[in-house]
């Protein structure tokens, strides 16, 4: 693999998980909520797309019986709506739970849809892996292909960050930090916190539909693995170490965790000690991860005045 | 006098085996001060709690402008203009001093998500709106230098005087206040106090106030609401409250 192969594909990883950490950082940055069930949401819009866009499969192997072949837009659309509605339904159900407690929940529900995409083979084809899946205008733009995913992501991106960003400091994103701050007060002003506690819920979940939706299209085959806990915990990582609150951090963190993972992983195998590369690079991450949240621990570009506001130090 | 804004009848309350509130009756004319009294756990917090929607009550009723709100939720009931503020300031520490004000708007259209994304002139005219009245009462309040720093670093008078000038800027017709004066400077307190008369007077804005300072709450109230061991003792104005043999001895630790 060349050298600018490999920034791309690390680019574009990059991209799509920073709209995760979009997401997220509506949750948890702007409305204090705990959602660990992010990478649910990423499954949701990947598998939502790519059924849409898949025929069923055919042969003696054929699993999945379930498909269609919409134009890949739609798959997107649809795949945004559906995570969108998954977030709303478990904050119906959880919201009103504290902290912790939305946690686990969350992080159970995530979970439950991983392992319903394991077991349910005519739907998603199961452990077989979902293969096949249609890229976008694939042969007909006239740059590397490789490319073009990569500015499509990064336009969508950019998108996301000014409308998410637009949000944050709107009336609307006012109440969503007051809600972060102390529900109480928002409650005794008159906001229906609930009601913007589901609309939080509901658009972060959808970005992150999105970008599993441009996760599918940009590789092929999905399989359940992917949207493991893991997946969610990265995130976590990518938005505290960006800075909770702060969407460009957001895209920073994700673009430094994103980095050291891939690019750890093409050091030559002449080095030393090059068979235990993966466990050093795991050492080295969280080396790393410690590190920022010493000498930073409100992140990158977290906003310290802020973190600090309140406690012993801030009031001198 | 004119007809009361707000009758709680029968208020009842328990946690466990504590009847906090235990059937509390009284009333609160339109556009005028009452000050609610009594020794530590009478159940005046409680009250507010129960009056404000944030307490359930076990038993009992309350009726705000002519209409049953003992269904509601906390926000609907603000939203008719029963706004509370908190004993223990529940400033957003991680908001700015003006951030703090202008969230008390109400009514407003950016709050929707299409509103804050389209971000039409209706919603650019309420939030200047909003920043005029803000501007207003934080330059009364004496934090208008204070507008840009985060409310976590004030000091706790000044939280208060926050607090306090987030519920004004709700616009409410009934202001619950829980302790407003504690803290606060004296010279600041005799100016709060005078604003809140102006607000009775000029504005015919409701006020039920819990206040331990017993010589502010006398003077600035037209009606006093007694409370001991979660039940209304005595209701009337100052004087009479002042001379009714109950509440002395509910203050004095004698047996009722």
């Amino acid at each position: 693999m060349a050298v600018g192969d490999l920034a791309l594909l690390v680019a574009t990883i990059m991209g799509v998980y920073s709209l995760l950490a979009i997401g997220l950082n509506m949750h948890w940055g702007d409305t204090g909520l705990l959602n660990f069930a992010h990478a649910a949401f990423f499954a949701i819009g990947a598998y939502t797309s790519a059924i849409l866009t898949t025929p069923p499969e055919t042969g003696l192997l054929a699993n999945r019986t379930v498909g269609a072949s919409y134009p890949i837009f739609v798959g997107l659309l649809a795949g945004a709506t559906l995570a969108a509605a998954a977030g709303v339904l478990i904050a119906v159900t959880s919201v009103r739970l504290e902290g912790d407690y939305l946690a686990m929940v969350t992080l159970s529900f995530a979970e439950l849809i991983r392992l319903v995409i394991h077991n349910e083979g005519w739907l998603t084809s199961g452990a077989q892996s979902l293969k096949g899946i249609e890229r976008p205008l694939e042969g007909s733009v006239p740059i590397r292909y490789d490319l073009f995913y990569f500015l499509l992501v990064l336009g969508v991106v950019a998108g996301s960050y000014l409308l998410f960003r637009r949000l944050a400091g709107s009336p609307f994103g006012r109440v969503l930090h007051a809600v972060r701050e102390d529900e109480e007060v928002p409650l005794a002003l008159g906001k229906d916190t609930t009601w913007f506690k589901l609309k939080s819920f509901g658009l972060g979940a959808a970005i992150a539909g999105l970008a599993g939706g441009l996760w599918a299209h940009y590789v092929y085959a999905i399989t359940p693995n992917m949207f493991l806990p893991s997946l969610t915990f990265t995130i976590w990582a990518a938005v505290i170490i960006g800075g909770a609150g702060s969407y460009l951090g957001a895209i920073v963190g994700t673009a430094f965790i994103v980095g050291i993972r891939q690019v750890t992983r093409f050091v030559p195998s002449d080095v030393p000690f090059a068979s235990d590369l993966p466990y050093i690079r795991l050492v080295v991450i969280g080396v790393l991860l410690i590190a920022v949240l010493y000498y930073r621990p409100y992140g990158l570009l977290g906003d310290e005045e802020r973190m600090l506001a309140g406690s012993e130090e801030g009031a001198d | 006098m004119t007809d009361p804004i707000l009758r709680a009848e029968g208020l009842r309350k328990s946690f466990g085996g504590l009847l906090a509130v235990d059937d509390a009756t009284f009333e609160v004319e339109e556009g005028t001060i009452a000050g609610l009294i009594g020794p530590n756990g009478a159940g005046k917090s409680t009250t507010f709690n129960l009056l404000s929607g944030f307490y359930g009550a076990d038993a009992g009723e309350v009726i705000f402008e002519g209409e049953h709100v003992e269904g509601l939720s906390p926000d609907e009931r603000a939203q008719r203009g029963m706004i509370r503020t908190f004993q223990i300031t529940r400033e957003l520490t991680g908001m700015k001093v003006m951030a703090n004000m202008l969230l008390a708007a109400q009514d407003h259209p950016g709050e929707t998500v299409v509103g804050a994304l389209a971000n039409t002139g209706s919603v650019e005219s309420r939030e200047e709106q909003a920043r005029e009245r803000a501007e207003d009462l934080l330059k009364f309040l004496e934090l208008w230098e204070l507008r840009e720093e985060y409310a976590g670093n004030l000091s706790g008078g000044q939280r208060k005087l926050l607090e306090l000038g987030r519920a004004l800027m709700a616009d409410p017709d009934l202001l619950l206040l829980d302790e407003p004066m504690a803290g606060v400077n004296p010279d600041l307190t005799d100016r709060l106090l005078s604003r809140i008369d102006d607000l009775q007077s000029e504005e015919g804005m409701t006020f039920v106030i819990v206040e331990h300072d017993m010589d502010v709450i006398m003077s600035v109230s037209d009606k006093i609401i007694g409370m001991h061991n979660g039940q209304v003792l005595s209701v009337g104005t100052p004087e009479e409250v002042k001379s009714d043999e109950k509440m002395l001895e509910a203050y004095l630790g004698g047996s009722v």
